[in-house]
This record gives C-alpha cells, structure tokens and sequence, in this order.
C-alpha cells in the first residue's frame, strides 16, 4: 500500500469490511457506486476491479450480511442495488473492533523502526 | 453457522436456485454502463469512455467478459497465448531452429515461385490498360503441327482482317525491323518497332518525357519523328533529358524525338519507335503484328468463331501467304508471350507445394515428438481449469508464431532466390515487360501461405495432445512405458508421406537431370567452339543488287581473316543449328506427286564447311570461283540425298528453287549438285535435320547476310569483326554478335537448366527436410524406449539386437514411404512430359537410382539414433526408474 509509483490493489480482507463501512455510511448502493466509493475515500489510491468486488459481494451475500435487489440508479440505469442487514451491521462493528485492534498492535511494532530510519 | 448458509446457498446455485449467470451479467453490464456515463460526464470521447470504463475493470475481468459474450478470443488473450508461446521456443532453441528453418525453406521456396507466377502470368503488364482484352491473331500450319506459324501479316491482309472483323474496339500495327543510326562515332543498328500511331494509347501508357506518337505523327508529309525506350535512353544515351526534341540520323534521315517510353514498356522489344501507315507503300512487305482489343462482353470464343470465318476469305485473296492447311487461332495478349512456359511455371508450383508439404509434415512430427515432453503440462494446466479450446488455442498460436517466423526467414530467402532465378529464366520466355520481385500480392499470398501451413501442421498436433486423456499422463511414474502409441503412428505416417514427397521431388529432378543431360550429349553435327555469329544486315540502299553485296562480303571477309586468331570465316543467311530459308522445290527427274518438297538454303562463302566442322562426304565444297562467277553449283546434306533422291547418286543432279530470286532467268536449269556434306542440326537440337542446301551468296541478294569466324580458342574477337567490317563501310550495321555456343546455351538450354535447377534445389531440400524428420522421429523413438531396451539389455539382449531393433522401425517407415512415392511419382511425372527430351517420364533407371537414394538418406537418418540407442547403459535406465 505505500508504493508510490500508482495505485495498490485492496488488501486481502479488507474488502469486505470497506463494503459494508461504505453501505452503513451511504446506504443502499449498487456495485459500482460502492467501488466509486472506495476509490474516493481512499484518495484514488487504491482501484477496485470488479473481479475482486463482485465475489465479495456474492459472499457477503451468501452469508447474509448484505441484501440485494434491482432498482434505478440515479441516471435511470438499472442496477442491483446491496443494503446492510442487521447482521451485516454486528457484523461491521465487530470487524471494526478487530481491525482497530490489530493496527494498533502492529503500530507498536513499527513505530519505534520508522524513527530510526 | 454462517458458513453453513454460504454453503447452502452454494448448493441452491448448483442446481439452479440461486443467482444465475445471467443475472450477474446484466449486474456486470450495469457496472460498465455506469462507468461509461461518468466517462462520458468527464467528457470522454463516446469510444474512448467505453474502452477506458473496460480497462479500468481489470484487463483479466474484461477479458473473461468478452469470452463469455462472444466466445472469442480476445485480442489480449492471443497476445498473452503469443507470449507464453514465445517464451516456450526461447526455451528449446534446437527445436524452433529446426521448424522455423524447414517452414523458412518451404514459404521462401512458395515465395519465390509465386512472385514469378504474379509478376509472369497474373500481372506482367501493370501499365498496359485492360490487358485482358487485347488479344492477337496467330495463322498455324496444320501440316507442320507446330505452333506458331505467324501472327503478323501483311498490309493488305491486315486491312482485310481489319475491316471484316466486328469484336474489336481498336486495333494496332507492329513490325519489328532494324535501322541505322548514324552519329560522329560510327553506325549502330537499333532495333525499331514501326507501329500505327494509335499503339500507345491503345496500351494506355503515356511518355515519360516528351510525348508519345499522336495521330497526325503518321500523316503523309508529317516531320519524321520517333520516341525511345526507356532502356536505350539509360544504357546508350545516359539519362539525358535534353535529347527530347533533337534530331537523329536514322537511315539516313533526320528524324525528331519526341519523347521516351517509361521504363517496363517495350512494344515489340524495340529500342525506338516510329509511326507508320499501312497504306505506306514502302511498307508493303512488310509483315504486321495485329493486335486488337475486344469491345466489351466480347469474349475470345467469339472472336475465334469471327475469324474461323474471316480467315479463310482473306486466304483467297493472299494465296501465297498462306498453307494448305492451316488453322487461325486467337491468343490473349499473356498467352502470346508465355505461350508453353506456363506449364512449366505450373509444375514448378507443383513442385514448391510438395516441398511445402514436406515442411510442414517434418514441423508436425517435431511438434509431436515435442507434445510427448508436454503432456504433463498439458494435464496440469487442464486440471487448473483450462479448457480443451483452450488449450488447443494455445498450442495453434504456437504454430502460428512458428510459421510467422518461417514466413519472415522465408521473406529474406525468396529476396535472394529471386535474383537468382531472374538470372536463370532465358530472354523470350516471359513478357519483356514483366518484372520479377516481391509485391503486396506476393507478400500477402505469402503470409497466407505461413497461416495456412500452420493450421496444416499445428492443427492434428494440438487435437492429439488434447483430446488425449489429461489425467492418466500425471500418474504415470515416467516416460518410458507410457505409450502415445497413436502418436507413434502418427508422426510415423508422417514421415512415410514426407518420404514419399521427396521421392517424387526427386524422381521429377532426376528426369530432368537426364533429359538435360541427354539434351547436351546431342550430336549437333557440327564443331559450335569458338565459331563468333555476327549478324550484319545489308538493307541500305548501295546493296541492292547481289554484286554490290558479294563485293561488300568478299573484301570484309578477307580482312576478318587476316585478324590474328581467326582460323577460317565465311558468310552465312542463316544461324547454324537454328535454320536458314526454308523455299519449295523441285527435282528434275525425280516424280514426288502431290508432296511439296522444301529445304533450307543457306546463301554462304567459301570455307563454311571448314568454319563449322562439317565433314563433306561427297563431291566437293563451294569454292572461291563459284562466289566469284555465281555458278549455279549447290552442295546439299545427306538428308536431302536420302529423302529426295533415295540413296541414288546426287551429284550432277539439279535443284530448281521455286523462289523468283533464285531463279537466273527464263531458261533457268537449277543449282547442279557438286557435294554431300554430313548432316548437321539446323532446325534447333532438338529435331533431326532438315533437308539443306548450301548455294554460292553471290547467286542472288538478301538481306539476311550474317559472319561466322573460327578462332583458335576463346577469343574477345567480336569488337575486332566490327572494326574490319567497318574499315570496308561504316555505314553497315554489326547486331549483337555472339558466339554458336553461347547462342546455344541461351536459347537450348537456359529453358530446361532453369527447370532443372528449380526441381533440383527443391528436391535436395525436400531431402535435407526428410533426414531431418526421420532423424527426428526415431531420435524421439529411441528417447521413448529408453525403458524398454534397458530391460531388453538387462535381459541379455545384445547391442546388435538392440541396433537392429530401433533400425527396423526406421526402415519401415522409409520403405513404405519409398514405396509409395515410387508409385506416385510414375503418376506425377507424366506432368513433366513436355519438359522431357529423350527420356521417359517413367525412366527405370531414374526412379531406381532416386529409390537408392532416399533408401540410404533414410538408413543413414535412422541409424545415428540408433547407435545412441546401444549405448543405453541397462543399470542407469533401471535405477531412474
């Protein structure tokens, strides 16, 4: 992710947490809205390619944190539409918790080294 | 628990519950949908905006999205396939080598014959207009049945043809001849197309500089002009432009260029032109090309039918100028000049494509052999998902980059063949105007070719190594008991029809190898080393008696004699070897009925037996004083002697030509026969004799007058002929003189030494390729049974035994691939018959000769891998294992 040369591919994992932050922020939103999204907020350094969105979706669905159905986008597209579950929900917040949990513990770790260098 | 329902909802998408395909496609759609309209916003153009929504999808997820849409492969998937193919043949540099040099041979050898095929045959003409539809009209004697007895006539039955015919838009005149041109160093003939002014616009080619003849250039009265070739104006005049529009003495008369012809034009040959009217009378002897161009719809059939009925009209009226029996024939305007070459050009094609064939059998039994060392790859690659379409894409991008390289090798090859074949095609054999080199047409038939022969020897490859099963491959413990046994036969076939093929090559080259040496063992009857032909036309206007010429010819003579070297000279009215004045004749005494009796005349000096060698058997040779008294004294061939006066005795008998010129007046008694002279070639090598006469040059003029000179060797002696002839009359005219034998090589043998060399080269390549690919498969053989003769060997098996086991697979292959070709090669050569002389098309002793031949190459081929084969060492095998 701290390559400079363009933009990183999503971390393993991470994925799916970035959905579902993005649809509890956002709500209701089609595939490549949320991929828009990310994009954003991440400040265009990372790309999301459909090949690694839709099978997170598609598994997130199956587990059944996201619901899905077809509506009209802004621009009248048709587009599959994925909103948060309550189980999704639980799901964020305990995902953010871990998260959280686990840079901090490797912030430890790197701190000390980023000043020497 | 959650993975419990994931799983679950795996299983409902199994059997159809869940979200379908297609569902998720039109998701996917919307996706890109939507990134076009923000592109779009961006303000992207509507393409660039589609294409960039694609990219930025991931190049992998677009691709598998287009297969899916279209079931094609895209673009990036072939080039990733060209990738991973290239990296494989950087890996196994010996095989890439060996392919791309065999499809390099082969595509160069198709190349190069298929240039000489598009630059002779489909397009020699590129700046004439609708070459298609001029065609010319060709008289032919049936009595003789040759072809060709002419297609010129003369003014008036031009006209008369003119006139009568419907089927023609336009029509124009060509006769060829020769003028003087006259300048401060000296007189040089040129050779001049008289044609009707019309003749360039009718071939649609404007001048290079200046103008071209125009209408009014024909005109009674009108100035004399002419216009030049493009080649005399290089060769002779170097490119200067200034000569446009000066005047040169020709003939004697001052005459204007006007202009110089483009390059690739060369009507008639000619160096220069000159407009003529057929109604000029000083043109009434003259014969003319007739060349006209068919209205549109009108097609040669009809026109032919036209003449059929034409012809025999125009006959009546010109009863002299036509056979007893002749046919009229129409030639389109190609044909005129290919005339029988085409057949050859024809075979030679034939014979690339067995070579082709060849090539690309031998890649196919290498990419076999190599598919053996793959199949685990092959297996791996399938279980990680990838389909038999797949990889049978992938193995034929592989021979697609295969034959691409080969195309491209083959490209450098045929540049440089070219040249030598251009060099090796005679003059005369093909249109004057036809260049030979590598075009557009020639480049993409080529790169046809390359993809065509890959399909040809990629396809079967690929499908075996797929459609095999893909798993058992990875069980296997090693390569030594597996069996492609399919495979094995496979490539085995493979290379009985390569050696089939050769054998053919082979066979072909050989009889032409045998006709050509037949053709040069011939028995010209005559001594052709060192005898100069030098060609000294007598048409101006001081020798227009037979004196005047006798006087010119006997002081020349005496100075060509005097010249250091010369052993003897004479003068001749025909071209040794290649004919003289054919004239009917009668024999006082001698009743033939109703056949027409003809011989040759040559009008010649002294010493013409001597300059050429020809023995006299009988009598004795013209003399001195007959020249000089121009007796009526003829020494005839034994020919003539057999065939008129059968075996009685010809001396003191007379010949009464039925020719007004030989004719000494009204009470003409013939030329008295006072010797026999042996029998010498006179109608081309190729024919038995003709009937011949040899008459004093003084008894009548003509003129046709040409020089023979013997030299004690190999002497530059043609500039010192033009001098002396020059010191006696700058005026007269020297053509190109050349001596018998190179007059020979060029016009006997250029034709069947080209073939030969073509058929030749091919046939030891189409060899060199089948040692390759036998060497290959029993390589690959011995490589495969390693196992089993190390087994054999630990078993007690001898090196011996083990020699002539892996020997006996190799013969096989070549015995029944000898056996094969030898039959279809008594089938195919029946094609070369009419390139053969002397031999027959099914010559035992060729094809026994050829059948030894590849029989060793083959042994020989099998027997190195074989020997590696004894070399097994039995506890090294058994311990890999």
């Amino acid at each position: 992710m701290n390559d400079s040369s363009g933009k990183g591919d999503v971390w393993q994992g991470t994925l799916a947490l970035m959905i579902l932050k993005t649809l509890e922020g956002l709500g209701p939103l089609h595939g490549y809205g949320i991929a828009r999204r990310i994009e954003q907020t991440s400040g265009s350094r990372l790309s999301v390619k459909y090949g690694t969105l839709y099978p997170a979706l598609l598994k997130l669905e199956q587990e059944g944190f996201v619901d899905a159905e077809w509506g009209l986008s802004e621009n009248n597209r048709k587009a599959r539409f994925y909103r948060l579950t309550r189980a999704g929900r639980k799901r964020l917040v305990k995902e953010t918790r871990d998260w959280e949990h686990a840079t901090s513990i490797l912030a430890r770790f790197l701190a000390p080294e980023e000043q020497e260098s | 628990m959650r993975r419990l329902r994931a799983l679950l909802h795996r299983l409902f998408g199994l059997v159809g519950l869940g979200r379908h395909d297609d569902d998720l496609a039109n998701e996917l759609e919307s996706h890109v949908l939507m990134h076009v309209d923000d592109n779009l916003r961006a303000g992207m153009p509507p393409e660039e905006a589609r294409r960039r929504a694609l990219v930025e999808l991931g190049v992998e997820s677009v691709k598998e999205a287009m297969r899916d849409r279209r079931g094609l492969p895209s673009i990036d998937a072939l080039l990733k396939d060209a990738r991973f193919a290239l990296r494989g043949l950087r890996k196994q540099p010996t095989f890439t080598f060996a392919s791309v040099t065999a499809l390099a041979l082969g595509i160069g050898a198709a190349t190069t014959i298929f240039s000489v095929i598009q630059n002779v045959l489909l397009d020699p003409y590129p700046m004439y207009a609708d070459v298609d539809r001029i065609v010319g009209v060709q008289i032919r004697d049936l009595a003789s049945g040759r072809p060709g007895f002419r297609d010129s006539f003369l003014p008036a039955e031009f006209l008369e043809y003119q006139n009568q015919t419907s089927s023609f838009e336009e029509v124009i005149a060509g006769a060829l001849g020769d003028v003087v041109y006259s300048s401060g160093d000296g007189s040089e003939p040129f050779a001049v197309g008289l044609t009707s002014e019309n003749t360039f616009t009718f071939m649609g080619v404007k001048a290079a500089i200046g103008r071209t003849l125009a209408l009014d250039d024909a005109r009674p009265g009108a100035p004399p002009v002419f216009v030049m070739s493009y080649k005399l104006w290089a060769t002779r005049f170097g490119l200067d432009p200034s000569l446009v529009g000066k005047s040169f003495v020709l003939d004697g008369v001052p005459t204007t260029l006007i202009g110089v012809m483009p390059a690739r034009v060369s009507k008639l040959g000619a160096d220069l032109w000159r407009p003529v009217r057929l109604d000029d009378p000083a043109m009434k002897s003259r014969y003319f090309k007739l060349q006209g161009r068919l209205r549109r719809g009108v097609t040669i059939a009809q026109v032919q039918a036209e003449m059929e009925v034409i012809a025999p009209r125009v006959a009546k009226t010109h009863p002299r100028e036509y056979p007893n029996k002749f046919g009229v024939q129409v030639v389109g305007l190609i044909d005129s000049v290919v005339g029988p070459f085409r057949k050859t050009l024809y075979t030679m094609a034939a014979a690339v494509g067995l070579l082709l064939l060849i090539a690309c059998a031998n890649v196919a039994s290498m990419l076999l052999s190599r598919a053996s060392g793959r199949e685990k790859e092959m297996a791996i690659r399938a279980s990680l998902g990838a389909s038999h379409g797949a990889l049978v894409r992938q193995l034929l991008v592989e021979s697609l980059l295969l034959a691409l390289l080969g195309a491209l090798f083959g490209w450098l090859l045929s540049y440089g063949s070219i040249k030598l074949i251009v060099a090796a095609i005679p003059e005369g054999l093909i249109p004057r105007e036809a260049v030979i080199h590598l075009n557009v047409p020639v480049l993409v038939f080529s790169l046809g070719i390359a993809a065509l022969t890959a399909i040809v020897f990629g396809l079967v490859p690929a499908l075996q190594t797929v459609r095999r099963d893909l798993v058992n491959p990875l069980r296997d413990s090693g390569k030594g008991t597996s069996g492609g046994y399919r495979r094995g036969g496979l490539s085995g076939a493979l290379v009985v029809g390569e050696v089939a093929l050769s054998l053919v090559l082979l066979a072909s080259a050989g009889l032409l190898m045998r006709s050509f040496v037949a053709l040069q063992a011939v028995d010209l009857g005559l001594d052709a080393e060192n005898v100069l032909f030098a060609p000294i036309p007598l048409g101006s206007s001081q020798y227009q008696t037979a004196a005047s010429q006798e006087q010119f010819l006997s002081q020349a003579l005496s100075r060509v004699r005097a010249l250091p070297g010369v052993v003897s000279a004479t003068t001749t009215t025909g071209m040794p070897l290649f004919g003289g004045w054919r004239n009917d004749l009668e024999l006082p005494g001698s009743s033939q009925g109703d056949a027409v009796w003809q011989a040759m005349f040559q009008l010649c000096s002294d010493d013409y037996l001597q300059t050429l060698g020809i023995r006299l058997l009988q009598g004795r040779d013209l003399t001195r004083a007959d020249l000089a008294e121009s007796r009526r004294v003829a020494v005839v061939n034994r020919t003539f002697v057999l065939r008129f006066l059968e075996g009685r005795d010809p001396l003191g008998r007379r010949i009464k030509v039925k020719n007004e010129a030989f004719r000494a007046g009204p009470e003409d008694v013939g030329f008295e026969i006072v010797g026999v002279m042996a029998d010498a070639k006179n109608q081309g090598i190729r024919e038995p004799p003709f009937p011949e006469v040899l008459v004093p040059s003084s008894v009548t003029k003509t003129v046709g007058r040409g020089l023979l000179v013997k030299t004690t060797g190999a002497l530059p002696i043609a500039e010192s002929v033009k001098r002396e002839i020059w010191a006696v009359d700058r005026g007269v005219s020297v053509g190109r003189s050349r001596t018998l034998t190179e007059i020979l090589k060029h016009w006997t043998y250029a034709e069947p030494r080209l073939g030969l060399y073509i058929f030749g080269s091919f046939a030891v390549l189409g060899l060199a390729l089948v040692i390759l690919g036998v060497y290959s498969v029993i390589a690959y053989n011995v490589s495969r049974q390693t196992q089993e003769i190390g087994i054999r060997m630990a078993l007690g098996a001898e090196r011996s035994d083990v020699l002539r086991m892996t020997l006996r697979t190799g013969l096989k292959l070549v015995v029944l691939g000898v056996v094969i070709g030898a039959s279809s090669s008594l089938a195919a050569t029946r094609v070369l018959a009419n390139q053969l002389w002397n031999v027959s098309p099914r010559d035992p002793l060729t094809l026994g000769f050829v059948v030894a031949i590849v029989g060793v190459a083959g042994l020989a081929a099998s027997y190195f891998p074989a020997r590696r084969a004894t070399r097994v060492d039995p506890m090294v095998v058994l311990r890999s294992e």
